[in-house]
């Protein structure tokens, strides 16, 4: 379970994030939405341990993240953080990245080496396993970057817009519903920060909605609807709940333009 | 002997381009006595150099190739024999044997006849640089060694330079690295902190250590340094202080004068650097101001040990002045205290890393390292079959 309380962050002056509370139980899958810079990947980077907040404290499974050193290191043990850009060695290659990030996080040697050739096989990366990693496309680069996350095997994943960056559309396919059932089969528990609703909503269980560093909303999809007294697709919904000037703006420029 | 002499037996192509190299020098002396120009008494000098390479490399080629601390293949290889301690090592000793003496004794008669006042040069370099890889090996287990002949080693040349005393002490602290090495080899099949048998930690230590995982794994793994104990600090300012004295008297005492100056500030800041490299404060300097957290506990506290530096560095060797201690004392218990208070004093690096206030960010992500190209895989192709078996 992710216990994010009372939460504010700030780089500078303006605070990125304010008061912001949020809990994740095991086993959902949480899509954090909004606007650009509205702290979404704040959020997260709170979640994964790479930023300290100002006020307020996030919790993993009851350990309170940076409290003490045991706490910390099970938390570390439990929990994968990908970013929208993470590091990639680019002159190694993509088998020997996988099975590095996966001794990093102790995955027993014999199912690491079948486990990173099924991630390759399912991203379709097979023919470019063994070739240097700056030889790939942009789309494989975050591919394989998923599949680094995904080798791992740690129960907690937080990821940084992983829909982004290229993906193909099988690959989109492919790791949506790989999140989706893993977090169906309680597996594991999923945060991702996804930008567009396109995808989120027959994936994410939860759908978290951050505007100006405030959670506006946080239900199921359905739960979104009823909130904006909107039906449709998701897409609307986040539009009527972020912007809800937006829709009547539109109809206004239009009655009001010659035709 | 015969198989000994020809385990330790030097590659020869190297071999060969030394003493190729070696007899050119002479030829050289010749033809300039041929052309008539007086020859200096000391020109025999101008081959030590040669004699001195010849020997720094026979004690690297004797450890790096015959000591399993330093061949992870040689180590797997041997993990899948029956070797055990009471059996020579299979591609032979890395203590000394008497077949060494084959190799060391022409460059001692060489150094002899060339520069009689230098004639155990050779000997000492062998030895001293044998002594050092050997002194790497023990900070895999044996850490008590290493330090045992770190605090001796001053002792080849303090408090005075002879040659003779320079190779007794050597032999002193080869017998003690012999000690050493039968120890580690008694740990087969190695399962230290830096490696385990199985290699699986090895191999996370390498994929850490040559950039395969950056941003943000390397950042929040649980493999952090562990931290160094009181009594380990001790030890080490101990030992420090120590060189520092010995380097002290080596050049001219005036100087540490002005080391009391740079030593406080320097440690000071490395210390700084070291926790907050990587790990930035959570808020902005004009955050802090505007948000009116001018203080973060969390993060400010790896400042503490820097102030104490500097503090320890202006107000120790003032109160020691005062107190009428000698300069040179002064010195090396300010140089001490400075040395245990920046090894010792909290938050240690791990205790850092795992419970620091801190922010990591992008500006921890590096430009993946170029590996070697095909221009220079030739010279390092080269470099690594020096230290390759000429068998």
């Amino acid at each position: 379970m992710i216990s994010v309380v009372n939460v504010w962050h700030h780089y500078g002056i303006k605070p990125v994030l304010r008061d912001v509370s949020l809990s994740v139980e095991p086993g959902e899958l949480v899509a954090v939405m909004g606007p650009n810079g509205m702290g979404k990947s704040t959020l997260l980077g709170l979640m994964a341990g790479v930023l300290w907040p100002i006020k307020g404290y996030v919790e993993i499974d009851g350990h309170r993240r940076r409290n003490s050193i045991e706490e910390e290191i099970e938390i570390r043990k439990k929990i994968v953080y990908l970013p929208d850009n993470p590091y990639l060695p680019l002159y190694n290659t993509g088998r020997e990245f996988l099975l590095a990030v996966g001794r990093l996080y102790e995955v027993e040697e014999e199912r690491l080496m079948e486990h990173a050739e099924q991630l390759l096989k399912l991203f379709d990366l097979q023919e470019n396993a063994d070739s240097p990693i700056r030889s790939y496309s942009a789309g494989q680069k975050k591919k394989i970057g998923m599949c680094s996350a995904l080798v791992t095997e740690a129960p907690i994943l937080i990821l940084d817009e992983p829909f982004s960056g290229g993906l193909d559309s099988s690959a989109l396919l492919a790791l949506s519903q790989i999140l989706k059932r893993l977090a169906d089969r309680r597996d594991v528990t999923v945060v991702m920060a996804v930008p567009v609703p396109e995808l989120v909503e027959s994936v994410a269980h939860k759908i978290a909605i951050i505007v100006k560093g405030k959670i506006l909303a946080y239900d199921t999809a359905d739960g979104l609807r009823k909130t904006a007294s909107c039906t449709g697709d998701l897409a609307k919904v986040l539009e009527a709940l972020i912007h809800p000037e937006v829709f009547k703006n539109i109809e206004s420029y239009l009655e009001g333009r010659v035709s | 002997m015969n198989k000994n002499w020809r385990q330790v037996l030097p590659p020869r192509n190297i071999t060969i381009f030394l003493c190729v190299v070696y007899l050119f020098t002479y030829l050289l002396d010749l033809y300039i006595i041929y052309l008539g120009i007086p020859v200096p008494k000391d020109i025999g000098a101008i081959r030590m150099p040669l004699l001195v390479l010849a020997s720094a490399f026979y004690a690297l080629y004797r450890v790096l190739n015959f000591h399993p601390f330093y061949s992870r293949k040689y180590r797997e290889w041997l993990c899948l024999t029956p070797w055990s301690i009471e059996k020579p090592l299979p591609k032979g000793p890395v203590h000394l044997i008497w077949a060494d003496l084959i190799i060391l004794a022409p460059l001692t008669a060489l150094a002899y006849s060339n520069f009689s006042f230098m004639t155990l040069v050779p000997l000492i370099v062998f030895l001293c640089v044998y002594l050092v890889m050997m002194c790497i090996t023990f900070v895999a287990e044996q850490a008590s060694f290493a330090v045992l002949c770190l605090f001796l080693a001053p002792f080849t040349i303090y408090p005075f330079v002879n040659q003779y005393v320079a190779v007794l002490v050597l032999i002193v602290l080869y017998f003690i690295c012999r000690v050493g090495l039968r120890q580690f080899l008694r740990g087969f099949p190695w399962n230290t902190k830096y490696w385990k048998a199985d290699t699986v930690k090895e191999l996370r230590e390498k994929a850490i250590s040559q950039q395969v995982i950056g941003w943000p794994f390397r950042y929040l793994n649980v493999y952090e340094t562990s931290g160094i104990s009181v009594f380990g600090a001790f030890v080490l300012s101990l030992l420090l202080t120590w060189w520092l004295h010995v380097i002290q008297w080596v050049f001219d005492e005036s100087y540490a004068f002005f080391g009391l100056f740079l030593i406080p500030i320097c440690v000071a800041f490395f210390r700084a650097g070291v926790y907050a490299a990587i790990y930035r404060p959570p808020i902005s300097l004009l955050g802090r101001i505007f948000t009116g957290r001018l203080i973060i506990p969390g993060y400010d506290k790896i400042l503490i040990a820097p102030i104490y530096i500097l503090l320890a560095g202006t107000l120790l060797p003032f109160t020691l002045g005062v107190l009428g201690v000698s300069l040179t004392l002064t010195v090396e218990i300010s140089f001490f205290m400075i040395f245990f208070l920046a090894l010792s004093l909290p938050p240690s690096l791990r205790e850092w890393r795992l419970t620091g206030a801190y922010r990591i960010g992008q500006h921890v992500q590096k430009i993946p390292p170029r590996p070697v190209t095909p221009q220079n895989q030739a010279l390092v192709e080269f470099f690594s079959s020096i230290f390759k078996s000429s068998k």
